[in-house]
């Protein structure tokens, strides 16, 4: 079956978006990702133009970080306060995004900018957890016990406004978590991803917050990054597809479900890999498009930009 | 439809007997859409276009011209930069039509000379477009630019690759068919019908075909557009909804 995108003003097949919406989901209830990562690139690879891609992507990610974060919250793994102070560099971020985003549109850059950050951010991301699963694997002493005695470099300790966080209990400057947020929004509003896979990590080596804590407040502002992204692709680019959108959450909604069942039976560290592999498959597939020779070497457009 | 052609086919015969006028010619061509407009509805995924006309001369060729809404486009070179390809090179067209495709009846090039047709803006021949302004490239470079945009427009099937083909019903009546895809520009169409005699343009007929997006889809289109904000929150609005709803599933479940 296919339906007429209104905004993307073509049609796609149904089937094929509700499935990659329950298979976006599928992962998001078995990682914790929010599987913007995936979402993204294949839209484009299914020909809707880039802008629409990120736009309504955004808009799935709020659905998939409001039902993560509702679970998080009930189980008291989100820090409120660090959560506000990122979103409010999050807010700034996906604002300064969004024109970024606009402008590499103008210079008809847009489509290579998207695929390399997404091979430069997914590459390493991907490299480092795999890596770490197979040190970790070796290594009898857990992660965790790190994280106890952690000391944030001096830098960061130098810098100003510090403020008490007494659910992480961290003494840290506000600029810290709200850089991170910024970065967050940034991400949302030029990749369309959440960019918990890289919020997470910086949380807790930056940061020094605890695991838990950090996927839980990570959600949370992703919540609002991803919203405000939404919005503001909404208002100043028009690339906001509901139907698409709708179609990507009610995917997800189902695929979600499988996953949570299916995440019971596979183990943490096995889970990280296949993460991890899946991570760099993306990256892989997205480097070809980017270094290989291209069939077609010449691209037209509906002329906007100053090219 | 086999109502249409018939009530069609009895139109135009009243039509044909009626006296000629001044310039008998041209009221002679009658040409019209089994659909004057095309609907872009939510369920839209292309759209079949058929054309009936009746012609004055017994002999003659016919051509039929569809062109989509002009707009300006940008063709893109990428090239090797430090072995990623990007896009470095570019070049604006105007008035390349959104949509261009063509009937022509069965060896029409035998009867009617290649540059007749070109500048009848018929066939392939009429589909060399000019950059928009003086640019650096050589002739051979924006040669390059005119056949990739062709090439690339072929491939979202808003150029054809082949003509289509004109039936002939009798010696008069004509019908032709084409097909707008799922991608088709938006806008106001117009379809050029030409006869050929001796091989120059003996009649001409012009007729408009409206493709607009209509009911859920136009609404949707026209809202995102003029209150862009709104229309934002409520897509978040759905979001949060969504979320919340998948939360209290997987907590009763």
């Amino acid at each position: 079956m296919y339906v007429y995108l209104p905004i993307a003003e073509m049609a796609v097949s149904v089937e094929t978006i509700i499935l990659l919406g329950v298979t976006v989901g599928f992962l998001s209830g078995v990682f914790g990702v929010g599987g913007g990562f995936l979402t993204t690139p294949f839209l484009i690879f299914l020909g809707i133009p880039p802008a629409v891609a990120v736009g309504t992507q955004t808009a799935q990610l709020v659905s998939s970080g409001v039902a993560g974060t509702m679970g998080h919250l009930r189980r008291g793994n989100v820090d409120l306060k660090i959560g506000a102070v990122m979103l409010g560099g999050g807010f700034i971020g996906s604002f300064i995004g969004i024109w970024i985003f606009k402008f590499l549109q103008y210079l008809g850059q847009i489509d290579f900018a998207i695929s390399l950050l997404y091979v430069v951010l997914l590459g390493s991301i991907g490299t480092l957890m795999i890596t770490e699963t197979i040190f970790s694997a070796f290594k009898k002493k857990t992660v965790r016990s790190e994280f106890n005695s952690f000391k944030p470099n001096k830098f960061i300790a130098s810098l100003p406004y510090k403020m008490r966080f007494p659910r992480s209990k961290l003494y840290i400057s506000a600029l810290v978590p709200g850089g991170i947020g910024f970065v967050g929004g940034l991400l949302a509003s030029i990749l369309g991803i959440g960019g918990g896979f890289l919020l997470v990590p910086a949380m807790i080596y930056i940061l020094g917050m605890p695991t838990i804590l950090a996927a839980g407040t990570s959600l949370f502002q992703i919540i609002f990054t991803t919203a405000s992204a939404t919005m503001m692709h909404a208002t100043f680019n028009h690339t906001v597809d509901i139907l698409l959108a709708l179609m990507l959450i009610i995917g997800g909604v189902i695929g979600t479900q499988f996953g949570v069942s299916a995440a019971k039976f596979i183990k943490a560290r096995h889970a990280r890999v296949i993460l991890a592999i899946l991570v760099l498959c993306v990256a892989i597939r997205l480097a070809g498009g980017l270094f290989l020779p291209p069939a077609e070497l010449y691209s037209t457009v509906v002329a906007g930009g100053n090219e | 439809m086999n109502r249409i052609a018939f009530i069609f086919a009895a139109f135009m015969l009243l039509t044909i007997s009626m006296p000629n006028t001044v310039y008998g010619a041209i009221d002679a061509l009658t040409v019209d859409l089994a659909e004057d407009h095309v609907d872009i509805t939510t369920g839209f995924h292309g759209s079949r276009m058929v054309l009936f006309g009746t012609k004055k001369s017994r002999h003659g060729d016919i051509a039929v011209v569809v062109r989509g809404p002009e707009k300006k486009m940008s063709v893109r070179k990428k090239s090797s930069v430090l072995g990623a390809w990007m896009n470095t090179e570019f070049l604006k067209f105007e008035d390349i039509p959104g949509f261009y495709d063509f009937a022509v009846s069965d060896d029409i090039g035998e009867r009617v000379k290649p540059d007749i047709l070109k500048t009848s803006g018929v066939g392939f021949f009429a589909l060399v477009f000019e950059p928009k302004k003086k640019s650096g490239y050589s002739e051979d470079e924006v040669k390059n630019f005119q056949q990739a945009l062709i090439r690339n427009k072929q491939r979202e099937r808003l150029f054809p690759e082949e003509p289509k083909q004109i039936k002939m019903l009798n010696d008069h009546f004509f019908r032709t068919e084409f097909y707008l895809p799922a991608n088709v520009p938006k806008g106001e169409y117009e379809i050029e019908t030409l006869v050929f005699s001796d091989g120059r343009v003996s009649e001409r007929n012009v007729t408009r075909l409206n493709v607009k997006q209509i009911g859920m889809s136009a609404s949707l289109f026209r809202f995102s557009k003029e209150n862009g904000f709104l229309y934002g929150m409520i897509c978040v609005l759905i979001a949060v909804l969504a979320g919340w709803g998948v939360n209290t599933i997987r907590r009763t479940a």
